[in-house]
């Protein structure tokens, strides 16, 4: 009925909007959780960029020292060691080389430069053959000569940069004996190293120039050429995309030798934390995609029920009382579907009554059994008659042993009513007075299926009574086109069980219930009339206004056959005996004579009502049983237990 | 340390050295005797012991009127940094000559007692010498180069002589008496046994020596102080 993931009146639907909020819900959290890792991410360039970049420079610096204090301890212990001052004091090439070359795999120093006292050189274990040139003048020996360690950045002769420590190599006082000078290239592999500490690449220039050395970075070192000024300038090298920032190298003795450039990539540091991104896009996604994908099954499963149950609701709306209604879990809803069943019963119940009651109507042949007809409205514009100058008097709609009642319209209240104005007059003040205290008991009896009593009047020919005007027909002028429908006369049955349920629920009894008093209107209301009459009119047995063998008798209980106390449960055997009749057609007990009949209420066990009806079920059928046991003990209880064994 | 001259003799008397007087057998005419034997050095591992031919050894405590030793002339050359042979046996008073056969200067020295020597700085070509006056182990190192090691056992007989690669040694012509039979190893260290020679026996000897824990100690340079302290293997 409601195809799409809207209503007719186009609103979302429950189950598409509880969907979409929880999918909105999983998404929103998940979309938060990207944007701060993406925030936290994003912060880590920029300015963090800069500062990463001096850091690393100190860290480099750090490793460059750390490298010159190790070179200043190997030239200071060759320095010191005599042998070795004692190969240099000879003079001999070979055997200072040969010492050299140990000391060299054990110090993991690149090289070693020795010179004599005279600053000329003996050994370069880099330039085993090289010629005795004099480095007197040169920046680490000359100090060394002097008998002063010294370490620090030097640019060789030949233009080559290198760590270099210098030692005089002394003995014991102050005589100088030669001078050691250990080395370390700053090259290639040196740029890496410092570069894995520092966590950077790094590129190192001469000044004036490119480092000789320096192969991996000869692309690097081509672009940044340009850049051997300070600043940190983004720049790309082989697709990628680094930051970079160059410092000045001081050598030794305060002279500027070059520049050391620290490049870093954002792109590589950030390739793990890029990662962890990207697999958070995916996680999010596919957490969104179950996320909807479970909210519409969990939508569906909560809301299927519900929508059910809508759909129900609009067939039974649009008149389809066959509707089924669908079972729903074992929770509120199932509450909701239990009671909208029983709602859907009482409509279908009140529409089978309309239809069988319109059927009714239009089959009647003769005269209709309608004890109100519009001949009423006509009656009273004439204003014929008036009693206690209040009540117009219509047309009379019956007359029985109590007396006969008239459609009428009380001027007091401008209201159209039934008065029944009874035949017996009584003398007796104390019966009066009773019958109207029975009246005003019965007052208070307001229930849809009892016919509302409203007032007394005292006449000068006796009592009349108004009560509601009920346009309709009695139960007994229904019962005598035959046996009901099952389905209306249960919901008849249940309807004389409600009212009598609610009067004894204000204490009152009825005792002659019959269907001559069970009046219906046109919708099917069954209303029960004359509560609270039979008592003060007494001894009503055998009164029957015109003569019939089968008047109230027929409905009579077995203790009020026997003058015994009767109560509420003799209301449950008269009910009994009408439902007999109401669904079978005719009263369980028939008879010859009174006497016969109130012989069978005493003694007879009733017929089973399926063996005259047997498409009646089984329940009502007990029911009707039980509502007949003979002692007010084995019936039912109340009203409304009774009630509840007919649904 | 542990290859040291032992002072304690005892030591070696309880590592159960025995030795076997086995009867002159044929002739009574030839009056030397022959002391042999056998010495098997424990090594690192038990199953192949280690290599013996590194041990000597001589006769010690001979009786008054045996012979004296002649001295001679001996020679350990310094070759690729290694000495050649490493381990000599000499009489008392021999000379020692260690011809450097590198193109690098090597400084032979000892600081064993008596016998200490400083040949000071020689090149290729130039062999210095050295008198060894007392009996007792002599440690020969060279001062620039750690590794350079050579022992001399300056022999106080005249009846010495080397284990053969098998372990046997034999040292023929020996004198009659009591005295001690001694070997020195530098992995084994010092064993001595007591023995009575007959005039024309042949004393079998077995040595066992325990050389299962031996590690070369470092030793200290000619100024008394380690190499390790002017070398830079503390480099860091």
């Amino acid at each position: 009925m409601t195809a799409g993931r809207t209503d007719r009146k186009g609103r979302l639907k429950l189950a598409t909007r509880l969907a979409l909020m929880m999918s909105g819900l999983t998404a929103a959290a998940a979309l938060a959780g990207i944007a701060v890792a993406w925030t936290i991410t994003s912060r880590l360039e920029g300015p963090e960029l800069n500062r990463a970049l001096d850091r690393s420079h100190e860290v480099a610096d750090l490793a460059l020292h750390r490298r010159l204090g190790n070179l200043e301890l190997v030239a200071g212990l060759l320095g010191h060691d005599p042998p070795f001052r004692a190969y240099v004091t000879e003079g001999d090439a070979a055997s200072i080389l040969d010492n050299l070359k140990e000391r060299l795999a054990l110090s993991g120093c690149d090289g070693f430069l020795v010179t004599d006292r005279a600053g000329v050189l003996l050994a370069d274990t880099r330039r085993p053959g090289a010629g005795a040139s004099d480095l007197s003048a040169s920046d680490p020996i000359a100090p060394a000569l002097g008998g002063r360690a010294i370490s620090g950045l030097w640019r060789e002769p030949d233009g080559s940069l290198v760590l270099a420590a210098a030692s005089p190599i002394v003995q014991g006082g102050t005589d100088v004996a030669g001078t050691i000078v250990a080395l370390d290239v700053l090259d290639d592999a040196l740029a890496t190293e410092l570069g894995g500490a520092a966590g950077a690449e790094i590129a190192v220039f001469t000044e004036g120039g490119r480092l000789p050395q320096g192969a991996s970075f000869a692309a690097a070192l081509t672009a940044l050429d340009g850049m051997a000024t300070p600043g940190a300038p983004r720049v790309a090298i082989a697709g990628e995309s680094f930051a970079a920032r160059s410092y000045p190298l001081e050598g030794l003795g305060g002279k500027p030798v070059g520049r050391i450039v620290i490049l870093r990539s954002p792109d590589r540091e950030l390739t793990a934390l890029r990662r962890i991104q990207t697999a958070l896009l995916w996680v999010g996604a596919l957490a969104v995609m179950v996320a909807v994908a479970a909210s519409v099954v969990l939508a569906r499963r909560i809301t299927r029920p519900v929508a059910d149950l809508v759909r129900a609701t609009e067939r039974i709306a649009a008149g389809d009382l066959d509707a089924v209604v669908p079972a729903a879990p074992d929770d509120e809803l199932e509450t909701l579907a239990d009671a909208f069943r029983s709602m859907v019963a009482v409509l279908k119940e009140k529409a089978d009554m309309e239809v069988y009651l319109a059927s009714v109507v239009r089959g009647a042949s003769g005269p209709a059994p309608s004890l109100g007809s519009t001949d009423g409205q006509a009656t009273m514009t004439q204003g014929a008659e008036t009693l206690a100058g209040r009540f117009e008097l219509g047309p009379v709609l019956g007359s029985g042993g109590m007396g006969t009642v008239y459609q009428a319209f009380d001027r007091a209240v401008g209201e159209r009513v039934a008065l029944k104005v009874m035949n017996t007059r009584t003398s007796d003040a104390a019966k009066a007075s009773r019958f109207v205290q029975e009246v005003r008991l019965a007052r208070r009896i307001t229930h849809r299926n009892v016919v509302r009593t409203h007032d007394v009047v005292a006449l000068d020919t006796g009592w009349a009574l108004s009560m509601e005007f009920v346009d309709g027909m009695s139960l007994a002028a229904l019962l005598r086109r035959g046996p009901l429908p099952i389905a209306a006369a249960a919901g008849i049955a249940r309807q004389i069980a409600a009212g009598l349920e609610g009067a004894h629920a204000q204490g009152i009894v009825h005792l002659d219930l019959k269907p001559g008093n069970v009046l219906l209107d046109a919708r099917g209301v069954a209303k029960i009339a004359d509560f609270g009459l039979a008592q003060t009119q007494g001894g009503v047995a055998g009164e029957t206004s015109r003569g019939k063998v089968m008047g109230t008798p027929v409905y009579m209980s077995p203790e009020q056959v026997e003058g015994r106390a009767a109560d509420a449960r003799s209301d449950i055997y008269s009910a009994g005996v009408v439902f007999f009749e109401l669904f079978c057609g005719v009263p369980p007990f028939d008879a010859e004579s009174v006497a016969q009949l109130l012989e069978k209420h005493l003694r007879e066990k009733p017929p089973r009502p399926r063996s005259l009806r047997p498409d009646l079920p089984e329940a009502i059928e007990s029911a009707i049983l039980r509502a007949l046991e003979k002692d007010p003990a084995l019936r039912f209880a109340s009203a409304r237990e009774l009630g509840e064994a007919l649904r | 340390m542990s290859a040291g001259v032992r002072s304690d003799r005892r030591r070696f008397r309880a590592w159960g050295a025995f030795a076997l007087a086995a009867a002159a057998s044929a002739s009574t005419t030839l009056p030397a005797a022959t002391v042999r034997g056998r010495v098997t050095i424990q090594g690192a591992s038990e199953r192949r012991p280690a290599d013996p031919s590194g041990a000597v050894v001589y006769l010690d405590n001979l009786p008054a009127g045996t012979a004296p030793p002649t001295a001679g002339r001996f020679t350990i050359e310094t070759k690729s940094k290694r000495f050649t042979p490493q381990v000599l046996v000499v009489p008392v008073g021999s000379r020692v000559a260690f011809p450097n056969s590198d193109a690098i200067l090597h400084n032979v020295f000892s600081a064993s007692g008596g016998n200490a020597f400083d040949l000071g700085l020689y090149g290729k070509g130039d062999a210095k010498e050295a008198v060894l006056r007392e009996p007792g182990l002599v440690r020969v190192y060279c001062n620039v180069h750690e590794k350079m090691v050579a022992f001399v056992v300056v022999c106080p007989s005249r009846y010495f002589a080397r284990v053969r690669d098998d372990g046997s040694f034999e040292i023929p012509d020996a004198p009659a008496g009591r005295y001690d039979v001694k070997v020195w190893d530098e992995r084994g260290g010092m064993q001595s046994s007591s023995v009575e020679v007959g005039a024309s026996d042949t004393l079998d000897v077995a040595f066992v020596m325990d050389g299962s824990r031996y590690v070369r100690a470092p030793h200290l340079d000619k100024n008394g102080k380690p190499y390790s302290a002017r070398a830079s293997t503390e480099y860091e």
